[in-house]
């Protein structure tokens, strides 16, 4: 019953559609990267111009000048430049690990937390706020990222018993069965105290608000590895998209490379989660949108998801900032509702973005 | 066989019962918030199923024989309610459980699920507390009409006396520091999100009621929103630019919430004005359930006004 | 007894009627057979078990239509309704995931993640937090949410036909903007608010009575019953649109009323107890590996579900006694983890 079963017709369809994308040379792909790479740019920028709080341009570039004081200069240099900082950070971690896992366990359904990596996250700090009376986000970050890597221990370990190993479907029903027990867990706590609800439901949305850079700097390194160990999986993942033999024949050892990619997947989920808390869609529909436009090819995708991510999650954080003044929406929030649209149109098309 | 004279003698029996019965079953009827409600005349085993219930209760000299989920750290009457079995997790209500306890009146809030209070109904009367729209910052009459119910008027009218006193002795003893200062209220909760309580909240009752002026700028901010209102850091900054004093949230024991006390190190925090002046002071628990809660309040005010003036 | 002349491969008899025969797969009988009496066994227990005290001489009064007053009450009206309706909801609930996952052909096509769940919560949640937490309200908005939501996945996904995998990805992106609003509404409430909605969105039968159960009860039953009489499309589906369409199947119609049913079903399960995660999900799954079916069965997938809700449900209100819990935490947990240990068992298996 996995999709792109190639013994149906539609399978078949699927893979003819598969081999193509909006870009048909490398040219036209970094010419494309470049495009985002300026959008991105861009939308930095207007991520430090404007929030919930209206400013004049000119202030701003003041305070940007080292020139402002008071309320002026925290509003740009403390809470929007971090923020921002932040935000393409969790942006380029949740796209990668994406991109990642749909080509590991090739679903295109597949979104990072079906490795149970946000379920851990989430339990691990209903504990530490229920038992250690935890409230702010630099503690959350010390128990949301151990228990993100736990659950995924736990998780590859039921997933690769047998002699078959961790093959996709084992580690996707072994990560949606401990992630749903831990979800349920976790609610169930937060049902038992109205303490710990009112807390986990700030944490639960996701949100880039009060992440300064003494949350994100401890966790620069774990993004870094995540990057450098889902670079070096690209090229073995191409060769496995082509089938367990082919794959095999061509020197890739599916054991390791799954091991490689559970780990990567782990650093950035873990890592971005215990940041901002669990922030939806961003790892399920970049990964759609670059195979859309480059096609299949692992490396191109990835370095597409590097600078689409950032975009996706700049853009959600700006209009959260806007949308409710003088509050603001939580960045969490915004993912879904600006990236569903774009994701129900891409799939509308008539080459479906499978894998 | 029929034995007629020993028929009628039960039924006898049995009416003579049932009129004493009827007659130490007395009832009256109440008027709540929600209609009335016919209780017992005077209701001995009560039970609540929100802490908001129990606390005026226990202030009053009652204590129930079930009661909704409280913390030790939210309550300063944890030696006198400890003991008294949790009936409820904030929502959900063991409806059984009540059953078991055999009470004669119960205390429900209005978002409690309509099939329970149907249910608790079979068990007793049910007197609903507004804990929800337009009666939440009307906390005094939360009081009132459960001092009614378990016929402790007298009492409720003595602890409110007091209040006021403490009040005008406040606005008495510090005329002068309050006629020159203004106050605004806010805390954090959840990172990234604070909240400012305006004069027309649960707390901004109490503190004007005992001569706080509030800052124009919060009042301006936030009013058009409601009592309490959700700002963000880039905004508390403006709402708070022109208060001279500024109190936060502070838990009963005195210790700081984990997120407020991570905003107090951050560097929107050290731009407040009244920051920088040194003027900021905790102030308490900013959701009152009963004259303990708003006692704290004053408590806290007080000391801070101590502060203002001793400098 | 005869065998047939046909291996299977599996133990299948044949069994005579005069108007011919059926073929019975033992393993599937056998499953469904013990999970209905596992399910009346636990019926019994939900009956005699809670917190206010009843004796088994007490019970039998009762069940026998000659007790009285307040343990009357507890029995008949509060534990009784409650443990039918957690039988039938968890029926319904299996059935559905069954059709869903038999046409999207793809074990993670379930209800719950396609979205219909989370357009119940909207349309609750929008009821509670703007306006009142009446039951009968709360009801309508969910029905209303849930079936507006499988009517915008349905239209969204249609595209010369419904491609399954379309589907399930445009059920994702609803589910996701729905959930995104959800939290947005939980966040901006009152804390009370909050809560009592996220009790209602954990799943809840607290407080189910005669006069909610009733009505539900019917209309699940009946939509139970039109799924018996398309099954039979069902799996001619499932060999693929080709296939199914050379045995006669009519692939689009069948799929459209199939779905239509699944919707229905969910929507209405939905709206009595609030969204009940996982069922959908794992009781045709745990069915297919304990009966080894080919294809999704849709009867083992009901049994299972209505043991799977009635156990979870009886957790719920034993487990941490007298703390209750709402029942989707339960059945999240306890399928979550019965879904794990039958991963390990069938690894250990095959190693």
């Amino acid at each position: 019953m996995a999709a792109g079963d190639i013994l149906t017709a539609e399978g078949q369809r699927e893979a003819e559609e598969r081999r193509s994308g909006l870009t048909a040379s490398n040219s036209q792909r970094a010419l494309g990267l470049l495009a985002a790479l300026a959008v991105l740019f861009l939308l930095v920028l207007l991520s430090i111009a404007v929030g919930s709080r209206p400013m004049p341009l000119n202030t701003v570039i003041e305070a940007l000048l080292g020139r402002a004081s008071g309320n002026d200069a925290v509003v740009v240099l403390n809470l929007r430049l971090p923020r921002t900082v932040s935000a393409m950070i969790t942006g380029l971690s949740l796209a990668l690990a994406g991109a990642l896992i749909q080509a590991l366990t090739r679903n295109p359904l597949a979104d990072p937390g079906v490795l149970g990596v946000n379920a851990g996250a989430a339990f691990a700090i209903v504990i530490g706020i229920s038992l250690f009376d935890l409230g702010a986000a630099y503690q959350y970050v010390w128990f949301a990222f151990p228990g993100a890597i736990l659950a995924t221990l736990v998780v590859y370990r039921i997933g690769s018993l047998g002699r078959a190993g961790a093959t996709p479907i084992q580690l996707t029903l072994a990560g949606i069965a401990l992630g749903a027990v831990l979800n349920g867990l976790a609610l169930g706590l937060t049902l038992l105290d109205p303490d710990v609800f009112d807390r986990m439901r700030g944490w639960n949305a996701g949100s880039l608000a009060g992440r300064g850079y003494e949350v994100i700097l401890p966790l620069l390194p774990i993004f870094a590895l995540g990057v450098l160990v889902a670079g070096l999986a690209a090229a073995p993942l191409n060769a496995a998209a082509l089938g367990e033999d082919l794959g095999a024949a061509l020197g890739v050892n599916l054991a390791h490379l799954r091991a490689l990619v559970v780990v990567a997947v782990t650093l950035l989920v873990g890592a971005a989660t215990a940041v901002a808390g669990p922030i939806g869609f961003v790892g399920l529909m970049v990964p759609h949108v670059a195979r859309w436009i480059v096609g299949p090819d692992q490396r191109w995708i990835m370095l597409y998801c590097l600078v689409l991510g950032p975009v996706l999650v700049v853009a959600a954080d700006i209009v959260g900032r806007l949308v409710v003044q003088p509050a603001e929406l939580p960045v969490g929030i915004v993912t879904a509702l600006l990236g569903a649209p774009v994701l129900i149109v891409l799939v509308r098309r008539r080459k479906a973005s499978a894998l | 066989m029929h034995i007629p004279s020993l028929r009628s003698a039960v039924y006898g029996l049995a009416a003579a019962l049932l009129l004493t019965g009827s007659v130490m079953a007395q009832t009256r009827t109440i008027e709540t918030t929600f209609g009335p409600v016919e209780i017992p005349e005077n209701p001995q085993r009560i039970i609540t199923t929100h802490y908001i219930a129990t606390q005026p209760l226990v202030e009053l000299g009652v204590l129930p024989v079930g009661q909704g989920r409280i913390d030790e750290a939210n309550t300063p009457f944890w030696d006198q309610i400890s003991d008294i079995p949790f009936i409820s997790e904030g929502v959900e209500i063991n409806v059984e459980q009540v059953a078991a306890l055999q009470p004669d009146l119960i205390f429900s809030i209005n978002l409690a699920d309509e099939q329970q209070l149907a249910q608790l109904r079979e068990i007793a009367p049910v007197i609903v507390i507004g804990i929800r729209g337009a009666d939440r910052s009307n906390w005094q009459n939360r009081v009132h009409q459960i001092a009614d119910a378990v016929n402790k008027l007298p009492e409720y009218e003595e602890l409110e006396t007091q209040l006021a006193a403490r009040q005008q002795q406040i606005k008495t003893d510090y005329a002068d520091v309050l006629a020159n200062e203004n106050f605004s209220v806010f805390s954090v909760w959840t990172p990234g999100q604070p909240v400012v309580f305006t004069s027309e909240s649960m707390s901004g009752k109490i503190l004007t009621g005992a001569g706080a002026q509030y800052a124009p700028a919060s009042e301006a901010l936030a009013l058009p929103e409601g009592a309490d209102v959700n700002l963000s850091e880039e905004t508390l900054g403006d709402a708070l630019v022109d208060s001279k004093n500024v109190l936060y949230n502070i838990n009963l024991d005195g210790s700081d919430n984990p997120a407020t006390a991570e905003f107090k190190q951050s560097a929107v925090y050290e731009a407040i004005p009244a920051v920088a002046a040194g003027r900021s002071f905790p102030i308490g628990k900013l959701t009152i359930a009963g004259f303990a809660d708003a006692n704290f309040i004053l408590d806290n005010f007080e000391k801070a006004l101590a502060n203002i003036s001793g400098k | 007894m005869s065998g047939n002349p046909l291996d299977w491969g599996r133990p299948i008899r044949s069994v005579r009627f005069g108007w011919g025969s059926i073929r019975l797969d033992l393993r599937l009988v056998a499953t469904c057979l013990v999970a209905m009496l596992l399910t009346a066994l636990l019926l019994a227990l939900s009956l005699a078990l809670g917190d206010y005290p009843i004796y088994p001489d007490q019970l039998w009064t009762i069940l026998t239509g000659q007790g009285e007053g307040l343990a009357r009450t507890v029995v008949l009206d509060w534990r009784l309704p409650r443990a039918l309706m957690a039988l039938i909801c968890g029926a319904g609930l299996g059935v559905a995931g069954g059709i869903f996952q038999s046409i999207t052909r793809n074990p993670l096509g379930s209800p719950d993640v396609i979205g219909l769940s989370a357009g119940s919560y909207t349309g609750a949640l929008i009821v509670i937090i703007l306006w009142t937490s009446s039951y009968g309200a709360v009801t309508t908005g969910a029905l209303t949410g849930g079936l507006l939501s499988a009517a915008a996945i349905y239209f969204l996904a249609y595209r010369g036909g419904i491609l399954g995998f379309r589907l399930i990805v445009v059920g994702i992106a609803i589910s996701a903007m729905l959930s995104s609003v959800n939290m947005a509404l939980l966040l901006r409430s009152d804390s009370e608010i909050a809560l009592s909605a996220a009790v209602w969105g954990a799943g809840s039968l607290n407080g189910v009575g005669w006069d909610h159960a009733t009505p539900a009860a019917v209309i699940i039953c009946l939509l139970l019953a039109a799924v018996a009489f398309f099954a039979r499309d069902m799996h001619g589906i499932e060999l693929g649109d080709d296939a199914a369409k050379a045995l006669g199947v009519p692939v689009e119609r069948s799929r459209f009323l199939l779905i239509g049913l699944g919707v229905a079903l969910t929507a209405a399960i939905t709206a009595v107890a609030g969204p009940i995660a996982f069922i959908a999900l794992a009781a045709p799954q745990i069915a297919l590996r304990l009966s080894k079916s080919q294809g999704i069965a849709l009867f083992p997938a009901g049994c299972v579900g209505a043991l799977l809700l009635l156990a979870a449900d009886l957790l719920s209100q034993r487990l941490f006694a007298p703390r209750q819990w709402p029942v989707g935490i339960m059945t999240v947990s306890i399928g979550g983890l019965y879904l794990l240990w039958l991963l390990m068992q069938q690894a250990r298996k095959r190693s």
